[in-house]
């Protein structure tokens, strides 16, 4: 059947893409230590603060939040309240879910869209950072980029709930 | 306004939208009805809020409690303090609550604190014939210490989104946080004469010195981060870091516990543990613009000034009630970064410090981790534990009321809290 390809297809891109992330964010996280420790040496040691460091290690937590944003949602792993999905019967509670998938994406487009515009509005004005010259336009890129990647995964869980929404429905009557 | 603030955010919220996208959702709400809805606007604000040299802290920490869990060093702190304690009847409960304040003291995070110590001493508890709900009930109470007493991931959020100094607030966390542990050890030596523990073994100074010994990298370091940070030598981001290559030092040299091969994964959790909490933080900012400039603090200042009058001692029943009620259904993080911005003014307004506020504030949000239905902790305990919730929700009733008492007092007693910050001032 090859409706069954095409869901492994999706789950091996995952897959992939969470590995990815997972290298990144973590390499990232420890550039970070790297760097934020080396400032304090070179301050009480040598003293000369880096100002540079400080800069690039608060753009990668910015680019760390972002990805890891996007492998938390994957794992679920997002601070919610799933009060109501426990007290509600099965049929509404599915139909919630589906509701909230729907907002999520709602939520994401926004962040896409908005991402997209100060990304490129910075690029154009050729705004850049003080120590460093890094143009902003690279520190907000990672807000559409992710916004991409969680709309790709709301997407696939979307799918999901439907379908699970459809069994229950069908499934009670 | 206000109403339509709230509205928005808690509907979101119930609907199980994640609250990260709840905020989004809610700050595009707000900028709809005032006219001015720009995405550009919202994104920059999150970018913003999250573009924060101290909340650089929250990796670090949360880094270096899960290397000193992988690489020996809680396990010293434990095998200390049950030399010090262990003999007492009932001494394993005196240890856990012990061991959970010193752990306190390098770690920021509740989770980390309630799962080292509970994943330590709870198969020691079980073994040694304790009753299981009371002693997992105990080292769940114990790990809200964590962000009690400095260093507390809570406070530096506090700190960052209310512009109070985070080394202010650190400071007034210690006594709260050692009178909470006192209350937890009261609490436990009454249940111990009940169920008739049994004293087990002798004190042997020779045991303590020799842990204290072994112990001695891993207890310098909470000296480490508050001697420095105390005396201004470093910023709370830095005695972090300072705090990472330490551990990490301490465990791949000194004691050689710590496999390298590890590391990759604990960066990959850490950061994606940050990021859950970054992202909220980033949309709370970004909606805590738009709360200021809907004038939302004023509004609800106004409606409590007509509850609690001028009477700052009612406004804060209210507000205690109010963030008890709020932490039984809502994690302390985003409790705080939601009410946090939005009940500080009021605060200001009715002529409290923020600091006090921010120790009462978060001490409160950190029973709420206890609480039936939703509370972190709780999950983390029966995780340990393999008790339903139901029965440890129980269990843990009396600890609750325990840290209620506390919270009562350092909310009449501000000196508790203010103490040592006026100190250093």
């Amino acid at each position: 059947m090859p409706g069954v390809e095409k869901v492994d297809l999706i789950k091996i891109i995952e897959g992939f893409l969470v590995r990815i992330i997972s290298w990144i964010i973590g390499f990232l996280l420890a550039l970070m230590v790297i760097l934020v420790f080396s400032n304090v040496i070179a301050r009480y040691f040598l003293n000369s603060a880096l100002a540079w460091s400080e800069e690039i290690s608060r753009f990668m937590l910015i680019w760390v939040a972002f990805l890891g944003s996007v492998l938390a949602y994957v794992r679920n792993e997002h601070l919610g309240l799933d009060i109501l999905i426990t007290v509600l019967p099965p049929r509404s509670s599915r139909v919630v879910l589906v509701l909230a998938n729907l907002l999520v994406i709602a939520a994401i487009v926004i962040l896409l869209y908005g991402g997209w515009s100060i990304t490129s509005h910075t690029f154009n004005s050729g705004w850049t950072s003080p120590a460093l010259s890094i143009p902003y336009g690279v520190v907000y890129m990672i807000v559409p980029v992710c916004s991409l990647l969680l709309l790709l995964q709301a997407f696939v869980k979307l799918r999901e709930n439907i379908s699970v929404m459809i069994k229950v429905i069908k499934g009670v009557e | 306004m206000l109403t339509l603030f709230l509205a928005a955010l808690f509907g979101f919220i119930l609907l199980n939208v994640p609250i990260a996208f709840s905020l989004v959702l809610t700050a595009i709400v707000l900028m709809f009805f005032s006219g001015n809805v720009s995405p550009a606007l919202l994104v920059q604000n999150v970018v913003r809020g999250i573009d924060n040299f101290p909340l650089m802290a929250i990796p670090f920490f949360l880094l270096a409690g899960e290397i000193m869990n992988s690489g020996g060093i809680s396990r010293r702190i434990v095998q200390f303090a049950r030399a010090i304690l262990g003999h007492i009847r009932g001494g394993l409960g005196y240890v856990t609550v012990l061991a959970s304040m010193l752990f306190a003291g390098v770690s920021g995070s509740a989770v980390a604190d309630t799962s080292a110590m509970g994943s330590l001493l709870y198969p020691v508890m079980k073994s040694e014939g304790y009753k299981e709900d009371k002693s997992a009930a105990l080292f769940s109470a114990a790990g809200t210490i964590g962000p009690v007493i400095p260093p507390s991931i809570p406070m530096i959020i506090f700190g960052v989104i209310a512009n109070v100094s985070i080394v202010q607030l650190f400071l007034g966390g210690i006594i709260p946080g050692v009178l909470i542990g006192f209350g937890l050890m009261i609490g436990w030596y009454i249940h111990s004469r009940k169920a008739g523990y049994k004293a087990e073994g002798r004190f042997s100074l020779k045991k303590v010195i020799k842990s204290g010994f072994e112990a001695f990298w891993a207890l310098l370091l909470p000296l480490i981060i508050l001697g420095g940070i105390i005396s201004g030598i470093y910023t709370p981001t830095e005695a972090a870091v300072i705090a990472v290559v330490y551990a990490f030092f301490v465990s791949l040299f000194i004691y050689r516990e710590l496999d390298l091969k590890k590391i990759p994964a604990l960066l990959v959790s850490t950061a994606r543990m940050t990021s859950v909490v970054l992202l909220v933080c980033g949309a709370a900012m970004s909606a805590a613009y738009l709360i200021t400039t809907a004038q939302i603090p004023q509004l609800m200042s106004d409606a409590l000034l007509g509850l609690a009058g001028q009477n700052p001692y009612l406004l804060m029943f209210f507000i205690n009630i109010l963030l008890l009620l709020v932490g039984c259904v809502m994690d302390l993080t985003p409790a705080l970064l939601i009410l946090g911005p939005m009940l500080l003014p009021i605060a200001v307004n009715f002529g409290l410090d923020p600091v006090y506020f921010g120790v009462v504030m978060i001490v409160n949000l950190c029973i709420g981790l206890i609480t039936p239905p939703v509370g972190n902790i709780l999950y983390v305990g029966c995780g340990i534990s393999h008790l339903t919730v139901a029965q440890l929700s129980k269990a843990i009733l009396p600890n609750i009321l325990i840290m209620i008492i506390t919270l009562i007092l350092i909310t009449y007693v501000p000196g508790l809290v203010m103490f040592i910050p006026n100190l250093v001032k």
